[in-house]
């Protein structure tokens, strides 16, 4: 049973609950700024973005998000690349003085 | 490792710094400042990952600098970070010497929190502080050292500013006589009590150079590694309990991290003063251009477009010289210094090692443009935007962004692209690019093309040269759609990339680029088409001495079969036979069969009189998809690890080769080119 359990980190139907003030990062337009609420996923993946800066509490912008490419965002002074994929499991609320 | 003691002969004391860094921190800068030239450069043992290691004397002390992989963090995520932290754990230096990014300072701070639970000693180098005055952005080392509790010393290594001062703390920590005590960063508070608990469960049981503390945070956050280590450690009752309280946090990681980032949040609050937004940068003004979805592929073409046009002008006359010099000239002279020894040995010399292996070292000359070239995309951060434009397209074929950089380099030489497939972390993403590298065409392969196109296309050669390379990548594509599935399976693979600022290029870090790629070459290209051309001459020469009754014409003559459909004799099959050893032998090896040498008419004539375009074109086609080299074939089993994968590439890739060009030549032959 318990097994089962960590076999399955970040998949479980607890995390796909949406709670209606967030939205994914690849919601959001070029400009937005949010606030990281929330990452799903694997470990390793979230582990990969975490260590980019993505953790709970942390403010970005999105310098670009055209058509069906990647995304480009900016948190902590750098700027980092982001599948159209992977910016779907970023949880974030949108701030309030975002661009739009 | 603990430090040498003096020994009686006075030699000096040694001490062992691990030089920890996040990509484009510098580090790498920092280490060739330390080390100079006495640097040693191979592999860590039992992986494919290269370990660089140098020698730095101060204050007559030894400091053996270990250069650990660049990383971001020390997760289980990719062989790099097992690597570092493992480094850290098991060989334990006296002292961790850490590279953070002034302009991305929180961000590098997340390996400085992972490291300090490792219980290390560490330095923190603070560099690039020029960029980061340049961006407005201010940091006061001593109030960051502070509140970290660590030896904080500014520097600006690539202009050699702090990096000896650096050197000098690592070692005053090294040799105890300066404090190195961390105010490390905690586990979120609302994870505190299951850490606990868990560094109770697992105490005693882990090796001694574990900390528990550590342990306990890596099972929090669902390290793999670290997991499978403890429940081969831990009675199976006190797994239980530890799978019951991960299985109830199964958040844990982004609750460690955000113990981490909230650490380093105080910890830079005050140390850190930011310009107010609105400021535009050169960066940001740059990337309009280089990651707009439109003109970033303009600017792209633009770019690579000027990198091949520099590589083939300035490449090719040097090569033709080179030629004249390596081949012809010095093979005369090899004729007139053996004139006494047996006629068979001046011919070895002469036309087997000179003929066959001088003409791959003429292509050094492209090889090493192509690299500096290439470098200077690379160094001045331009081509992870490249990458970022091209994303899109890489998808459909299983790839992202990433690959795109090692497949680039493969038109160089397909063995650096294999090798710079390293860099995508990601097993099965490393195993796709790697095996759709050799149908990049490489210097080699084009080398051929330059030398055909215009004997069976006067007037269209660059055309048709273009033609080919387009077929290639179309292939590529094609094939990448077919392995996709069986390599890689259903997961999309995540595309995540930092875009670094863009500054002006080092020429240093250039040239160390050119000089590792372009040993990358010599180094497994160099012996084997050595002894391949040896081969290919005694073959060529047995048992008779003519090359119409040899062993090689008859191989030629025995599969001459499989090529007749197209048009291609057996000394076409033969070329592309000894091809293998290295893509341009087979020009050496058309001469040798057609025998120019001793012939009044050039070998693009006597190739021109003995086949129709339609053939010609097919074996160009041929020529440019076949199995790779065997370099780029060792490079290949060696990165992959089995030759499971290699072996299913190299069937396709011929398989392709000769599907591909049966199409073109029936085609050129409902064309008219018969």
């Amino acid at each position: 049973m318990f097994r089962e359990g960590l076999e399955t980190t970040g998949m479980s139907p607890r995390k796909r609950i949406t709670d209606p003030a967030l939205t994914t990062l690849a919601d959001l337009p070029s400009g937005a700024c949010g606030v990281v609420a929330r990452i799903d996923g694997g470990t390793a993946f979230r582990s990969r973005l975490v260590a980019l800066g993505f953790a709970a509490g942390t403010e970005l912008v999105v310098v670009q998000n055209v058509g069906r490419g990647p995304l480009i965002v900016s948190l902590l002074g750098s700027q980092v690349a982001l599948g159209r994929g992977e910016a779907g499991k970023v949880l974030v609320a949108q701030s309030a003085h975002g661009a739009g | 490792m603990a430090p040498d003691s003096l020994t009686a002969a006075g030699s000096p004391r040694t001490f062992t710094v691990a030089l920890a860094g996040q990509p484009n921190s510098g580090k790498s800068t920092v280490f060739n400042v330390l080390t100079g030239l006495d640097q040693h450069v191979g592999n860590w043992p039992g992986k494919t990952l290269e370990k660089r290691e140098g020698v730095c004397t101060l204050d007559g002390c030894r400091l053996r600098i270990v250069d650990l992989p660049g990383t971001y963090a020390l997760s289980a995520g990719s062989d790099e970070e097992r690597l570092a932290r493992n480094v850290v754990l098991h060989d334990r230096p006296d002292v961790v010497a850490v590279i953070v990014d002034a302009t991305a300072l929180e961000r590098s701070l997340y390996l400085v929190a992972e490291l300090l639970w490792l219980r290390s000693p560490v330095v923190v180098g603070l560099n690039m502080m020029d960029v980061a005055a340049r961006r407005g952005i201010r940091v006061e080392p001593d109030v960051l050292e502070t509140a970290l509790g660590l030896p904080v010393v500014p520097m600006v290594a690539n202009r050699n500013q702090g990096v000896r001062e650096f050197a000098a703390t690592a070692l005053a920590v090294a040799d105890g006589t300066r404090p190195c005590e961390p105010r490390g960063p905690a586990v979120r508070r609302d994870h505190q009590r299951e850490h606990e608990a868990l560094r109770e469960l697992v105490a005693g049981a882990v090796p001694v150079e574990y900390p528990e503390e550590w342990i306990a945070l890596k099972l929090l956050e669902g390290d793999d590694e670290i997991t499978s280590l403890v429940r081969g450690r831990v009675p199976a009752d006190r797994w239980l309990a530890i799978e019951a309280i991960l299985a109830r946090h199964e958040d844990g990681v982004l609750a460690v991290a955000g113990g981490r980032h909230e650490w380093i949040g105080r910890m830079v609050r005050a140390a850190i003063v930011r310009p107010r937004a609105g400021q535009v940068t050169v960066t940001e003004r740059l990337d309009r251009v280089a990651t707009h979805p439109v003109w970033g592929l303009f600017a792209l073409a633009g770019l690579l477009g000027a990198l091949f046009w520099v590589t083939y002008a300035v490449g090719v006359p040097l090569q033709r010289a080179l030629d004249g010099l390596i081949v012809h000239e010095s093979a005369r002279w090899v004729r007139a210094v053996l004139d006494g020894a047996p006629p068979w040995m001046s011919s070895l010399v002469a036309d087997g090692v000179l003929g066959g292996a001088g003409t791959a070292l003429t292509l050094l000359p492209i090889l090493v443009i192509f690299f500096a070239a290439f470098g200077l995309l690379e160094d001045s951060g331009y081509m992870t935007r490249g990458a970022y434009v091209m994303d899109r397209f890489m998808h459909p074929i299983g790839l992202h962004g990433s690959s795109f950089l090692s497949l680039c380099l493969g038109f160089g030489c397909n063995v650096p692209a294999v090798l710079g497939t390293r860099a995508l972390g990601e097993r099965r993403h490393r195993v796709l690019t790697a095996l759709l590298a050799p149908l990049v065409p490489c210097s080699g392969r084009m080398a051929v093309i330059a030398v055909l196109a215009p004997v069976f296309f006067p007037g269209h050669a660059a055309l048709v040269a273009w033609g080919l390379v387009g077929l290639n990548l179309a292939i590529l594509a094609l094939l990448g759609l077919a392995l996709r599935r069986p390599v890689v399976g259903k997961r999309q693979l995540a595309f995540i990339m930092e875009l670094p600022l863009y500054h002006a290029p080092h020429p240093a870090s250039i040239l160390r680029g050119v000089w590792r790629r372009t040993i990358a070459f010599v180094r497994n290209a160099g012996s084997i088409i050595v002894i391949g051309a040896i081969v290919v001459w005694l073959l060529s020469r047995l048992p008779g001495g003519e090359v119409d009754t040899s062993y090689l014409a008859a191989v030629g003559r025995a599969i001459a079969p499989i090529g007749a459909w197209l048009g291609l004799d057996w000394r076409m099959l033969t070329a592309l036979l000894s091809s293998f050893v290295a893509k341009e032998n087979a020009i050496a090896t058309l001469g040798v069969l057609y025998g120019a040498a001793g012939s009044d008419r050039s070998l693009g004539e006597l190739v021109a009189q003995s086949m129709t375009p339609a053939s010609g074109l097919a074996m160009m086609v041929m020529q440019m998809m076949f199995i790779p080299c065997l370099a780029t074939v060792a490079t290949l089993r060696s990165e992959l690890g089995r030759w499971k994968w290699v072996v299913v590439d190299l069937v396709v890739l011929l398989a392709t080769s000769f599907v591909v060009a049966g199409v073109v030549y029936f085609g050129a032959l409902a064309a008219g080119l018969g």
